[in-house]
């Protein structure tokens, strides 16, 4: 008859991380969201917020081609009854968020939220200069 | 399934290090797992190729006519994990990232610029989150920490600050060791030649925080 102990063995356990959810379907909301994220417009709006300080050559050279041409004053062919003019300015970042947001839902860029609820607000913005160009020579150059 | 993006607007910081040891990890314990390289210097194929465990590792990267949202797509409907490793800027590509992300690592060495970008990176997730409408886990990574049994100050002065900054920095640090260098030239990559070694439970130990902080955004996204 032996005295010794047997060894010390752990009971088997179930595993500690739960069962990993199925992979990503294609379709997914998550990438409605990215390619609208990929949309020239939606980078424009990030380069001109400072979001975007670099733009990579390989995914962004399609974003290159479709850039307007900057010209002085009025663009050729442009319906709008003014020259642009950049306005830069600061505002809460929750503001920005929002218009982000509510770009991202609808692809009312930023320019024209803004420029709508000063209409609202009473300042003069004309119908003609509330015309998003560039979707309109994207899809004229279709 | 996990989409596990690196991210830092600073370049620099770690990133594709990570991303190599991600992999090699994933592949080590069994997992399907493929990798998005949005860095133009194709750094991530290059090192795989030349680790046999790893060269059979799809390795996607854009093109003019394949996007990101495109390529992740195609890797997510294929593969359990995909791993993206950004460049070290803020690029076009960040945002999209982020928001195909289901966990962002933002690794932060202890310079000044590293903390700037890890904050800025930090904002840029909160607001894909808002866009995509969903939980997008994350979680600031200190990496070249001491291998020393004594943390610096400064790094956790660094931690304070993230932490006051509304980052969440995890426990487990990526240590500073010759190995993560010489594996670009040995092909000897601990997470896959040396488990149980130092090195390698250094970074088994970022995984299983990463893992358990995807599990946790999971479980609270289910319960919502």
């Amino acid at each position: 008859m032996t005295t010794r102990r047997p060894g010390l063995q752990l009971p088997a356990l179930e595993p500690a991380l739960a069962p990993r959810a199925p992979r990503t379907a294609p379709d997914d909301p998550r990438f409605a969201v990215a390619e609208s994220l990929e949309r020239p417009e939606a980078v424009r709006e990030a380069v001109a917020s400072g979001r975007v300080r670099a733009i990579n050559a390989e995914t962004g050279a399609g974003l290159l081609a479709a850039a307007p041409a900057p010209v002085a004053g009025q663009r050729h062919g442009s319906r709008r009854t003014a020259p642009e003019v950049a306005l830069s300015t600061k505002v809460p970042d929750y503001v920005l968020r929002q218009l982000r947001r509510r770009y991202a839902e609808s692809g009312i860029t930023i320019r024209n939220q803004v420029l709508f609820a000063l209409r609202l607000a009473g300042v003069e913005v004309r119908e003609e200069d509330l015309l998003d160009e560039r979707k309109r020579q994207r899809s004229g150059s279709r | 399934m996990a989409i596990v993006t690196f991210a830092q607007v600073k370049g620099g910081s770690g990133k594709t290090t990570l991303a190599k040891c991600m992999v090699a990890e994933f592949v080590a314990r069994g997992a399907s797992v493929a990798a998005l390289d949005l860095d133009p210097n194709r750094p991530l194929g290059r090192f795989f190729a030349r680790v046999p465990e790893l060269a059979g590792v799809e390795v996607a990267a854009p093109d003019a006519q394949r996007r990101v949202s495109t390529l992740v797509r195609d890797l997510a409907s294929r593969f359990d994990n995909v791993v993206i490793d950004l460049m070290g800027a803020a690029t076009n590509d960040t945002q999209v990232a982020l928001a195909l992300s289901d966990l962002v690592v933002v690794p932060s060495q202890m310079g000044e610029d590293d903390f700037r970008g890890g904050i800025e990176t930090w904002r840029q997730v909160e607001e894909a989150e808002v866009v995509a409408r969903r939980r997008i886990a994350r979680g600031v990574l200190m990496v070249r920490t001491s291998a020393g049994a004594v943390r610096p100050r400064v790094e956790g002065f660094l931690r304070d600050a993230y932490t006051q900054a509304g980052a969440h920095v995890l426990t487990a640090t990526f240590g500073e060791r010759t190995v993560w260098k010489e594996m670009n030239y040995a092909g000897w990559v601990p997470p896959l030649h040396e488990r149980g070694g130092n090195a390698a439970e250094n970074f088994a130990a970022v995984f299983d925080e990463l893992m358990a902080l995807l599990a946790s955004a999971e479980g609270a996204a289910a319960a919502a």
